[in-house]
Formats: C-alpha cells, sequence, structure tokens
C-alpha cells in the first residue's frame, strides 16, 4: 500500500512538472518619452511574432520622473531590460559600472555602416561602445512662417543663412501694438523655463558665434569657453534681440506653442515640431532652413540611445531586441509613431515626399557641421547652474550697449563653469 | 420702535449681500482654474491654444474621454488610486484615533519624547528619504506590489496629532471616569465613546488621508514597474511628451481625476458639520 | 516594571500605562518601519560624500554642512523658502478665519461654498499648473485682465523674478485656503452653543464674542492649522516645480525653493549625502519654528 501511494505521489509531481506551463520571458522596456510608447509597443508585437516566447511590456513616464525612477533601479537590480535614456544619466551609469559594454554582436552591427562615425563616436567612451543610438534628440533648424515672409516682403525660399540675416529679418517680421509693445515676436528665443534646455538653445548662438561652454585642454580635462570675443558676441545677441531692437519680448508667447498659434514667426528647435503642427495647426504654411551661421557653421545633433542593463545583456533575446529597434524595418515606424527621427541611416524618400519639412533633419546639407554635448558628468550640472545665469542676463536691459556689463556678466558665467569643473576634478589648464 | 427694528433688518439685509458678494468673488477665483480644466477636456486640439483663448469651446467634444481610455488603461489606473486610496484612509484613520487617544488622554513614561518623534517625522521631507526606504522595500521584495506602493501611506503623524488635538479639547477626564465606574475597559472607552465623538474630525481626517493617497505620484511611481500598477497621477503624465503636451487629454484625465474626490468630499461633510453636542456634560 | 520607574504609580494607573503601550505599539512599529529608520540612514548619509550611484563613499564628517554654509544656491532657496512660507501661512489664516466663521453656519449654499472653496486642495498639481500659467500670463491672463479693469497694467507674474514667488504664494494660498477652512470648521463645530448663549445674556456679541469666545476655543485647531501649514511650506516641492516647467515658466532662480534644492542635488546631480544634509539642516529648521508656536500659542492658555 505505501508502495502504491508513494509512485502515485512521484508520478502526480512528475506529471505536474512537465506541465507546469513554459513562461513568457519578459523583456521591459522603459523610457522617459511617451511619444515613444506606441513605437515600443509597435516593436514587441512585430518582435513576438518571430519569438513568440518572449513578451514585451512598455513602462513610460515623463522624463525628469523616468530618470529618477531608472537610477533608483538600476543600482538595485530591479531596472528594465531596455531603456532609453540621455548621456548626462549614461555616463553616469557607465562611470560606476552600472552599465554594461556592448557585447561583440551589438559592437559590429554598430560599427557595420548603418550609423555615421559621428553617431558611433558618441557612444564609444574610453574605447569601448556602449549602447546603440535609437533617434537623434537634438538635431535643430530653423522654423519660419512663409506667410509671414510674403507679408513682410521677404522671399519665403531665402530663409536667413547667417545670425546676422536673422536678425534683420526678425526685424522685419515683428509687429507692434500702438503702444509699441512686441505682438508679433520675429524670432522666438528661449528665456524661460530654467533648466538645461535653455543652455542648449543658447548654445545654437554660442556655438556658432566661435564659443563653446567648455573646451578641452588636451589632458582629458576641461575649462570654461566663453570667456572670449564670441562668448560676449552671444550674450549681446540675445540682449539685442529683446532690449534693442525688440524682436522677442519675455511677455508674449514662446517656443512651439507660438509657432502653431502664429504668434511668432521664427524659432529654432528640432524635429518633434513637425508633429505638432500637424495635430495644432494642419493648415500653416511654414518652412525648415538650415541652423544659421556665423563664424562657424553647425547644428547641434545629439543621438539618443537605448541601452541594456547587466542583467539583460546575458539574454540572446534582448540583445536581438536591440538589434531590431534600431532596424531598417523600424525605422520608418518610429517617424510615423512618434515624430522622433531614426539616427540609423534609412530610406527617407518617401517621408520627404509626403512632409517636405523634413528633408533638413534626414538629409541634412553637407556643408553643415555637427556638435554634441561633452559626454562628462560634470556637464549636466553646468548646463542647468548657467541656465540661471543666463535667465536672469536675458532680463537685464541695463546690459544694452553696455560691453564691460556683458563681459562682466560672462566672466561670472565663465568662473561658475570652472569651479564646478574643479569640483567634479576635471578641470585642467 | 418701528424705526429701530426696521434699522435693524436693513443692516441684516447689508450684512447678508456683503457676505455674499465676498463669498461669491472669492469662490469665483476658487474656480477659474477648474474652469478652465474643464472646458479644454472638451476641446479639440486644435482649439486649445487659441489666444486670446475662448471658455466655451467652438466644437465641444466628449471624445477626448473616450481617447482618455483608449490610449492607456485609464479604468485600471483609476481602480488602482481607489484601492491605495481606500486601504490607506482606513488605516490612517483607525492608527490616528487610537494614537490620538492615547496621546491626549493618557499620561505614561515617554510620551512626550514619542509624540514629538511622530511629530518630526513628518516635518523631515519625504523625497530625503525615499532612497533608503526604497532599499528597504527592495530588501523585502516589495517593490512592484501593492503593499510596497502603500507602505508609507499607512501612517500619518499629522492624523494623530489632529485627533489627539481634538480629543483632548472635546472629551473631559469627567467623562472618562463616569464610563470606568460603569464598568467600562479602557478598550471600551475607545470604541463606545471616544469613536462616535470623532466623526468631524475623523470627517476631515479622511478627507486629507484619501487625497494624501490619491494625489500621490514620486512613491508609487518608483515602486510600480509595471504600467498594471499605475495610479491616476502617474497617468496623468502620459500625456507630457518630452516638448509637448496633449492638453486636451490631460485635462480630461484631471478632470476624472478630480471627480471622485469631490465625491469623498461631499459624503464626507456632513460628519464634518454635524455638531456632536457634548452639553450633556459640560453643564 | 521598576525599571521604568512606574514603581510610583498604583497597579489601576499600571494597567492602564501598559493599555497605552499596547495600543501604540502596532502605530510605532509602522511610524519605526517606515519613517524613523528611513530617516537615521538619511541623517547618517549626510556625513558622507554618499553619491547616488557610484561606491566610492568618503566620509567626510560635516564636510557637507559646511560647503551648505557657502553654496550661494542653498542661501538662496533658504530665503525664497522662508518668504513664501511666511506669507502663505499667514495671509491664507488670516483669510481662512472670517470664511470658515461664515461658513459654519448652516445658511443656505454654505454646503455649496464648502465644496467650492476645497476643490483648489484636490486638484491634481499638474493640470493646475497649466492652468495658473494661463492665468498668469501677462497678455491674455484672466488676472491681468481684471485688473485691467481696475487701470492696473499688466504684470509679468511669472516672468520678473521679484514678482513671481509671489505668484506662486497666490498659488498656494488659493490651494490650502480649504485644506485651513474645513479644519477651522472641524474647531467651530464643536465649540459647545452653550458658551455663546452665557455670553449673550452678559450682552456680549459680535466682534468680542469672537474675540473672547470663539479664538480661545479654537486654539487647538488653530495651533494644528498654524504647524501643519507651517510644515507643509516649508516642505513645497511638486507645486513649485511644476510652474517652473517648459515655456512661459517661473523663473528659476527666483522660485528656488529648499525642497526643489535637495531634488535637484540628490537625484539630478546625484550628491546625495549633500542632499541629505541639506535636508537635516531643513528639519531642524522647521522643528525649530514648530517648537516655538507649540510654545506661542500653549503658553497662552
Amino acid at each position: 500500500m505505501k508502495k502504491t501511494v508513494s509512485i502515485f505521489t512521484l508520478a502526480l509531481c512528475l506529471l505536474v512538472l512537465m506541465s507546469y506551463p513554459v513562461l513568457a520571458k519578459t523583456i521591459n522596456v522603459w523610457t522617459g518619452f511617451p511619444e515613444l510608447e506606441p513605437f515600443y509597443k509597435w516593436a514587441g508585437a512585430e518582435f513576438s511574432k518571430t519569438h513568440p516566447d518572449i513578451e514585451v511590456k512598455v513602462l513610460s513616464t515623463s522624463l525628469r520622473e523616468f530618470e529618477q525612477k531608472l537610477v533608483t533601479s538600476i543600482p538595485t537590480g530591479t531596472g528594465p531590460e531596455v531603456f532609453d535614456v540621455g548621456p548626462y544619466i549614461a555616463i553616469k551609469l557607465i562611470d560606476a559600472g552600472l552599465l554594461p559594454v556592448n557585447p561583440p554582436e551589438l559592437d559590429s552591427y554598430l560599427k557595420s555602416g548603418a550609423w555615421s562615425q559621428f553617431a558611433v563616436d558618441y557612444v564609444t567612451i574610453k574605447g569601448k561602445t556602449y549602447g546603440l543610438p535609437l533617434m537623434n534628440g537634438s538635431r535643430a533648424a530653423l522654423f519660419y512662417n512663409k506667410d509671414m515672409f510674403k507679408e513682410a516682403g521677404l522671399d519665403p525660399n531665402k530663409p536667413p543663412t547667417t545670425y546676422k540675416e536673422l536678425m534683420e529679418a526678425a526685424q522685419k517680421l515683428t509687429t507692434y501694438d500702438k503702444s509699441g509693445n512686441v505682438i508679433r515676436s520675429g524670432l522666438s528665443l528661449r528665456i524661460s523655463g530654467g533648466g538645461s534646455g535653455l543652455t542648449e538653445k543658447f548654445r545654437f548662438v554660442l556655438h556658432n558665434a566661435g564659443a563653446d561652454l567648455i573646451v578641452p585642454t588636451g589632458d582629458g580635462k576641461w575649462k570654461n569657453g566663453i570667456d572670449n570675443e564670441a562668448g560676449r558676441d552671444a550674450l549681446r545677441y540675445y540682449i539685442d534681440a529683446l532690449h534693442k531692437y525688440k524682436v522677442d519680448d519675455p511677455q508674449v508667447k514662446h517656443d512651439s506653442d507660438a509657432f502653431v498659434t502664429d504668434t511668432t514667426a521664427m524659432f529654432l528647435r528640432e524635429s518633434w515640431v513637425i508633429g505638432e503642427v500637424k495635430s495644432k495647426n494642419p493648415n500653416l504654411n511654414y518652412g525648415v532652413a538650415p541652423m544659421p551661421g556665423w563664424r562657424r557653421h553647425d547644428t547641434l545633433s545629439q543621438p539618443w540611445a537605448i541601452y541594456m542593463s547587466s542583467e539583460g545583456a546575458k539574454s540572446k533575446e534582448v540583445v536581438e531586441f536591440m538589434k531590431f529597434l534600431t532596424s531598417t524595418q523600424a525605422a520608418p515606424q518610429l517617424i510615423e509613431l512618434s515624430g522622433w527621427i531614426p539616427e540609423r541611416n534609412f530610406d527617407s524618400a518617401s517621408l520627404v515626399k509626403e512632409t517636405p519639412q523634413y528633408e533638413f533633419f534626414v538629409n541634412p546639407p553637407k556643408e553643415i557641421g555637427f556638435y554634441a554635448d561633452p559626454v562628462i558628468p560634470a556637464f549636466d550640472e553646468i548646463q542647468t547652474k548657467i541656465a540661471d545665469e543666463l535667465m536672469e542676463a536675458f532680463l537685464n536691459k541695463k546690459l544694452v550697449d553696455n560691453p564691460k556689463g556683458i563681459e562682466k556678466t560672462v566672466r561670472k558665467m565663465a568662473n561658475m563653469i570652472d569651479s564646478i569643473l574643479k569640483r567634479y576634478k576635471a578641470y585642467g589648464k | 420702535m418701528k424705526s429701530k427694528i426696521g434699522k435693524n433688518k436693513k443692516r441684516e439685509l447689508l450684512h447678508a449681500v456683503l457676505k455674499h458678494l465676498g463669498l461669491l468673488i472669492g469662490a469665483f477665483f476658487m474656480v477659474i482654474p477648474f474652469l478652465w480644466m474643464l472646458s479644454t477636456s472638451f476641446k479639440p486640439e486644435v482649439e486649445v491654444l487659441i489666444w486670446p483663448p475662448k471658455l466655451l469651446p467652438n466644437a465641444p467634444t466628449y471624445l477626448n474621454f473616450v481617447e482618455l481610455f483608449r490610449q492607456a488603461p485609464f479604468f485600471r489606473f483609476f481602480v488602482n488610486s481607489m484601492f491605495i486610496s481606500i486601504v490607506s484612509t482606513i488605516v490612517i484613520l483607525l492608527t490616528s484615533l487610537v494614537g490620538g487617544f492615547i496621546f491626549g488622554k493618557y499620561r505614561f513614561p515617554g510620551q512626550r519624547f514619542l509624540f514629538l518623534l511622530i511629530i518630526v517625522t513628518a516635518i523631515v521631507p519625504f523625497e530625503s528619504y525615499v532612497i533608503p526606504l526604497y532599499t528597504t522595500m527592495v530588501k523585502w521584495k516589495w517593490i512592484n506590489t501593492y503593499q510596497g506602493m502603500i507602505a508609507p501611506y499607512l501612517v500619518m503623524s499629522f492624523g494623530i496629532f489632529l485627533m489627539r488635538q481634538h480629543i483632548s479639547s472635546t472629551i473631559s477626564d469627567e467623562l472618562m471616569d463616569a464610563a470606568r465606574i460603569d464598568g467600562c475597559s479602557e478598550f471600551g472607552i475607545l470604541t463606545r465613546i471616544v469613536t462616535p465623538l470623532c466623526k468631524s474630525s475623523g470627517g476631515a481626517l479622511g478627507i486629507f488621508a484619501f487625497t494624501q493617497a490619491w494625489i500621490a505620484f514620486m512613491w508609487p511611481l518608483l515602486i510600480a514597474n509595471e504600467k498594471e500598477l499605475f495610479n491616476m497621477e502617474i497617468g496623468l503624465t502620459m500625456f507630457q511628451f518630452k516638448f509637448s503636451t496633449n492638453y486636451s487629454l490631460l485635462m480630461a484625465g484631471s478632470i476624472i481625476s478630480v471627480f471622485p474626490m469631490i465625491v469623498i468630499f461631499i459624503l464626507l461633510r456632513r460628519q464634518i458639520i454635524e455638531s456632536i453636542s457634548l452639553t450633556g456634560l459640560k453643564g | 516594571m521598576q525599571y521604568l520607574g512606574l514603581q510610583k504609580y498604583s497597579s489601576g494607573e499600571r494597567s492602564r500605562i501598559l493599555f497605552c503601550y499596547l495600543m501604540l505599539l502596532p502605530i510605532l512599529a509602522l511610524f519605526f518601519l517606515f519613517r524613523v529608520f528611513p530617516i537615521i540612514k538619511t541623517f547618517w548619509m549626510s556625513f558622507f560624500d554618499w553619491k547616488l550611484v557610484g561606491n566610492e563613499r568618503p566620509f567626510l564628517g560635516l564636510g557637507n554642512y559646511l560647503m551648505l554654509l557657502v553654496d550661494d544656491q542653498f542661501l538662496l532657496s533658504m530665503k525664497n523658502t522662508f518668504l513664501y512660507a511666511g506669507a502663505s501661512v499667514v495671509i491664507c489664516l488670516l483669510l481662512s478665519l472670517p470664511i470658515a466663521v461664515v461658513l459654519a453656519k448652516k445658511t443656505k449654499f454654505s454646503g455649496f461654498y464648502q465644496a467650492i472653496y476645497f476643490l483648489p486642495y484636490i486638484t491634481p498639481l499638474v493640470p493646475m499648473a497649466v492652468a495658473w500659467k494661463w492665468i498668469y500670463d501677462p497678455r491674455y491672463g484672466i488676472l491681468n485682465y481684471i485688473l485691467s479693469i481696475f487701470g492696473i497694467k499688466p504684470v509679468g507674474w511669472l516672468i520678473y523674478p521679484s514678482i513671481a514667488l509671489w505668484a506662486l504664494i497666490i498659488m498656494n494660498i488659493w490651494k490650502n485656503l480649504g485644506y485651513n477652512i474645513v479644519l477651522l470648521m472641524v474647531g467651530l463645530k464643536n465649540i459647545s452653543p452653550v458658551y455663546y448663549e452665557a455670553a449673550s445674556i452678559d450682552g456680549a456679541y459680535g466682534w468680542s464674542c469672537f474675540r473672547y469666545i470663539t479664538l480661545p476655543l479654537l486654539k487647538p485647531i488653530l495651533l494644528y492649522v498654524l504647524v501643519t501649514s507651517t510644515i507643509n511650506a516649508f516642505n513645497v516641492f511638486t507645486q513649485v516645480y511644476v510652474m517652473t516647467l517648459g515655456s512661459q515658466a517661473a523663473p528659476g532662480r527666483a522660485v528656488r525653493v529648499l525642497l526643489y534644492d535637495i531634488y535637484e542635488n540628490g537625484f539630478r546631480y546625484f550628491r546625495l549625502g549633500y542632499a541629505s544634509a541639506e535636508a537635516v539642516v531643513l528639519t531642524i529648521i522647521v522643528i525649530a519654528l514648530t517648537l516655538i508656536q507649540f510654545r506661542f500659542i500653549k503658553s497662552e492658555e
């Protein structure tokens, strides 16, 4: 009797074990761009067709909150397998050894010619590559309202190509009311809203004027690069625009919200504006031109990459999913579903045919160079803290035609940059 | 005599008119942002940014609300918010009632110290000890669980403080002694005498506890690793893209989010307003 | 029992004390687990250069605290927070008291008014910020529109640093009026009508009634409202944070409050030890203020 029972129990256990369903492996994808969620969802569904035992789950929330969640969960091992994040966070994770180096499969994929050398260099830290550039977060261009150009007697097919022309055009495009207040700004500058974004936009002018926030000192260290004529010129440009020529005003609407409501004629922004215009003012007659030049003619172009966690990198499926997300098959879906431009090379003919404004973003003219944020941990703090200084300076009417005042203000910012670098032990001579 | 009465009546009328006028102006200010939210939630996206802004939409649509539930599992978010808030409110009410009673009507060694400690834990900003708390949750494997999300919302220092203030000022020692003479145990005093007399402060506390849990954002976001655990507040962030915001959906979601709290408020309002007469003993 | 010094209590009292501890046990357990221990850990972190990610965490002793003393952003945050909290708490209290008195009487519409005044408190913060940015718009916002009716020139509410903080203070008062009113109504409702009857027999009414009967009997609730409003005002974060996002936003420096600085140092720059030290300083300040308020109101009993 006992024997029968024990055999029966054993058989039952075996039966249970055998029929235990093979659990679907889950790949968790996190992002700080809610607009990317449809793209990741699509990619997950497609991927499951060829990998039926894989389930992709997507989680998205607003950017700062996502970053906070990411940096809390990665060190404790409770994070996602795949995620996209900005370079300023990635560098800190890499420094702390929390992000894995690309396995050979991804490394060779990266260098297979699908990406420009610029993009490959961007994700190379100390000779090793991390992650794959998914999309271009920051390629900025000049958006301008063609109808307003015609109205002001400007040729809508000849947008300004230098910052000087930009200011001249802006003066013709601004409209005022009886008391002389700006109703429609000719050029909408980023002068509020703090954060590193403000500094980033300032750098559009700063860089092409010939300066950079920080410059390398040759020994792997950095120091400030704005305490010079170019730095002062850049600040003066904003001051003149706001207080001398009055082509913009703190009191009017700014940014994309202004552009889609016809309250500004021109502004400098990234490709996502195209999607905004489509949904909020589809009849707007506008064009996209390259960033104006000055002493230099470059535009900011910052890839935004996807990464794997250390655990995720161990899985074959996760690596394949990374490849899929950056494949030529996925590229058109990225734009269609989120409005962001893929970083890798892809066939953009049909996209440009349908929406010509994308032309500059996907086929930038060869004459224009690219620059990106220096990928060091200190940079984010520098950009954020300088933003506060800049905001204050922009509102300071006393700086008009005041070279000494401008020099003093710029020097103060330069010293601030240097002291932050020193604290990060990144300051060099 | 007659003229005096007439004068008094006039004064009363004037008072009433001024009072209502003042309240109305105040109410208008209170409500403006809310009216904006309401009107935007019924606007199609092309109308959202019209300047100067119009209060009434040209082409009002309820489609935003439909789209809301299509884009994200909003109903699930709603249920999660409800669950977390209700559990949190109940536990906070219980702990605050007991705590307030003990700290309010009893003397025991260490009382001052413990009460101060409890108040101090409310003074320290939550954001500053979030990380150590999170690490504890990782150790207990409470990440991505409901218990992990509710954990910090099970006690409320301000709740104990409120009940203590209320209880110590409305329940007299004589009342308690009378009960003891009648053979009531300490616990019985709590359940039979104190609890019924705390309806008004309990109602207020209930509203505050519910609100605190309902609009909780940072902690639930840290704990939830799957969308299924999101609450409504987190759900609303899904309409804030990196550079732009889908205002109409955001406002529609907000309206839905405010609604239950208004209901809770109306339900609990009666508790607060009804006065409980203690004249029986005070006389 | 002897160790607790309890021999001075009678046995009845002793069992009562036991009852106290027993009832408090689960509550204290929750506090210790989810509040006290994490707070102690934070306090501990403040003595190190504790990075959010990374393994190097050198001991600094009072290093973080000394750095705070010369940190411009910290000092600015301190100034802003004091102004913000002081103005919000005082003005809100002064406004809510008469409103609560009026609304506590069961007149027609009082329920309606109560709900309206409470609405701001339960509005989610992000859409509220968007709505307020529209209200504060210098050209088309409702606020400037109303002011223009009285002939006042448009104010750049969120543009100029000197005004921006006040714009946020107004928003805070708007939000917390309902909170104060509800609590004061609780307090008012529990003042037995017997006192008022006695007073009217003595011929007192109106203002003196309020001053000598209502106010003193409201003390316990007033203390609660004052203390909690102060703590909440000093710990303000989300409201200010959402108003500084995006365009048309408030200028960062002018509205930088302590908790925002802490958050940025901890989660943005990963300087957790430094942020913890800052939090400790904030805590000590608020504890001091709370004790002062306790002393001040209690002493008047």
